[in-house]
């Protein structure tokens, strides 16, 4: 199941054939934005944050274990930043203002209420599963390629996210 | 559950990063600072130039106005619209349910898109008089719409195809250049001529089932396609899968445009079927979508819409950014054929409409203005007008 023409990107990339990261970024962008997104939930800093992810990914591209999951790999990154974004923000800005962001206006890029919603009522990995399938559009064999697991889970995750979500609204609306 | 799908796609845009950040780690990376260079369909390559946009001097757009406001009842055809009678197109997208018929379809719509290719640029001379190029006059920011015109230009073959009367049809011819098989396409346009492309491929098998007597078979295919006197390498694959409720399938029809493989127009259908209760839903569309150097420089998405019984035809286009949203309808106008269009084009609302003639597409806006742009043609470099189809391979501009 594995994506074999993303590790041999990632190995040309590492040979120096820069051309090849169109291809990476095409094929882990979307599993590493929701990763961040689902910690940070603005899309700015997420943006930044995955801007980051790339550059210290790509200058580390030593370290990772060829044949292993690249996206999994990057995603490991993503998350590690997207949690020093958030300590370092916590320290930055008062909690109080934090919490109440949507109240006071202080939230730069907000994220649409179901995305919210999503981040807060969904486990991550039913939350990166629902946004690669149902937001970036990708088939759920590709979302199994991409995060290596068994289609089946791809799909049980996917239904239980959005059986989760369409439960939430509908108690938000009565 | 469709709703809640629905709402997180139609949110999609507001969330998804923008193409900006990739951009920016190319920049810090120091990964490449150059043009993209874009191979085209010819063999020739260009380089990307970034759009510039200058605003009319408002006394300008004032005297173009008068000037339409004028000479237009003179120069359009047809004026004073009558209204268009809708034609009964048939949805060419229910035909497709085998591996045989979606690379079928695969082959006639790239096909078609590369024939309008050549065809459209560069754009037939702008009629004088009125001084007319699409909605604007002569200026950088005409430039820019005017390659939105292009664009639209390009998929003009394809829905003159989608919306045409009669359905796509495949007839086995023999192998050639070493491929065991071959399939011979034809389909009408909207001027009631036919219109061919030949591929030839070997089978790689995928699966097969036995259903009511009949064995149906799923297959990828490799081989080249023969359009507009072009022969293209193509790859193809055919897999479907069932899975619980819904059906999951992996279908492409990929033609390559250089040797390296790098640049392809690619078309892959989307479809799910869900169940809800005892209702059963599908949703197809084909998404084409076109790579240059690597890199995917344009998708879109093309779907049918019912509109008050009538069929429409619903094209996305995404382009640098940029996403143009149009619904084509066919009709006849003033004994001509047409296609009626709204949408928006840069995020401005159009409705135009398309008069389909021999010579070429000529567009005629809301606002009066309009514009001429190639169309493929089958009769440039024979003067006979026989209907044999291999001559149909010849296209304008070829």
């Amino acid at each position: 199941m594995k994506d074999e023409s993303l590790e041999k990107s990632v190995e040309a990339l590492r040979q120096g054939d820069t051309r090849a990261f169109d291809l990476i970024y095409e094929r882990t962008n979307r599993a590493a934005y929701f990763t961040i997104l689902y910690l940070v939930r603005d899309k700015m800093h997420a943006e930044d944050v995955l801007q980051e992810t790339y550059l210290r990914a790509m200058r580390s591209l030593s370290q990772y274990r060829a044949g292993s999951n690249f996206t999994a790999w990057l995603c490991t990154i993503a998350r590690s930043l997207a949690l020093n974004h958030l300590k370092k923000n916590r320290r930055e800005v008062s909690t109080d203002f934090q919490e109440d962001a949507y109240k006071y206006g202080t939230s730069e890029a907000e994220i649409p209420y179901l995305f919210d919603l999503a981040a807060r009522i969904l486990t991550p990995e039913e939350y990166e599963i629902v946004m690669l399938c149902q937001v970036a559009g990708y088939k759920r064999r590709e979302v199994a390629k991409m995060l290596d697991i068994p289609i089946g889970t791809v799909t049980w995750r996917n239904n239980e996210a959005l059986k989760k979500l369409k439960k939430h609204l509908e108690e938000d609306n009565a | 559950m469709k709703d809640i799908k629905k709402l997180l796609k139609s949110e999609a845009k507001r969330v998804l990063p923008d193409e900006k950040v990739k951009e920016n780690i190319k920049q810090e990376l120091g990964y490449t600072a150059e043009l993209p260079v874009l191979a085209r369909a010819d063999g020739g390559t260009e380089t990307v130039k970034h759009k510039k946009k200058v605003l009319i001097p408002a006394i300008g757009a004032a005297a173009i106005v008068l000037i339409l406001a004028i000479l237009l009842p003179i120069v359009i055809p047809g004026g004073t619209s009558p209204i268009p009678v809708p034609l009964p197109g048939g949805n060419k997208f229910a035909e497709i349910t085998d591996a045989d018929s979606f690379y079928a379809y695969g082959a006639a719509s790239v096909g078609s898109l590369l024939a309008s290719e050549s065809a459209a640029s560069p754009v037939s001379s702008v009629e004088s008089g009125a001084v007319v190029l699409f909605m604007k006059s002569v200026s950088d920011e005409s430039a820019a719409e005017e390659k939105h015109v292009e664009t639209v230009n390009r998929y003009m073959s394809l829905v003159e195809g989608l919306l045409s009367e009669n359905a796509i049809e495949a007839t086995a011819v023999a192998g050639e250049d070493g491929y065991e098989y071959g399939m011979q396409i034809a389909y009408t346009d909207l001027l009631g001529d036919t219109v061919s492309y030949t591929l030839y491929f070997n089978k790689i098998f995928v699966s097969s089932e036995f259903d009511e007597g009949e064995t149906e078979e799923e297959y990828a295919i490799e081989g080249e396609l023969i359009a507009e006197g072009r022969s293209y390498p193509v790859r193809g694959n055919y897999e479907t899968e069932q899975d619980g409720g819904e059906s999951e399938n992996e279908l492409y029809f990929r033609a390559y445009l250089d040797e390296s493989e790098r640049s392809y127009l690619e078309i892959t259908q989307e479809s799910e079927t869900e169940s809800e209760h005892t209702s059963t839903e599908t949703e197809k569309e084909y998404v084409y979508t076109r790579y240059e150097n690597g890199r995917r420089v344009e998708r879109t998405v093309v779907e049918y819409e019912q509109e008050d019984g009538e069929l429409e035809l619903k094209l996305s286009i995404e382009r640098e950014g940029e996403r143009d949203e149009l619904q084509f309808e066919s009709a006849r106008l003033n004994g001509e054929s047409v296609l009626i269009a709204e949408g928006t084009l840069s995020g401005e609302r159009v409705r135009f409409t398309v008069y389909i003639r021999e010579s070429g597409y000529h567009y005629v806006f809301e606002d009066g203005s309009y514009s001429d742009h190639g169309r493929y043609d089958d009769d440039d470099d024979d003067d006979d007008d026989d209907d044999d189809l291999d001559d149909r391979r010849r296209f304008a501009g070829v």
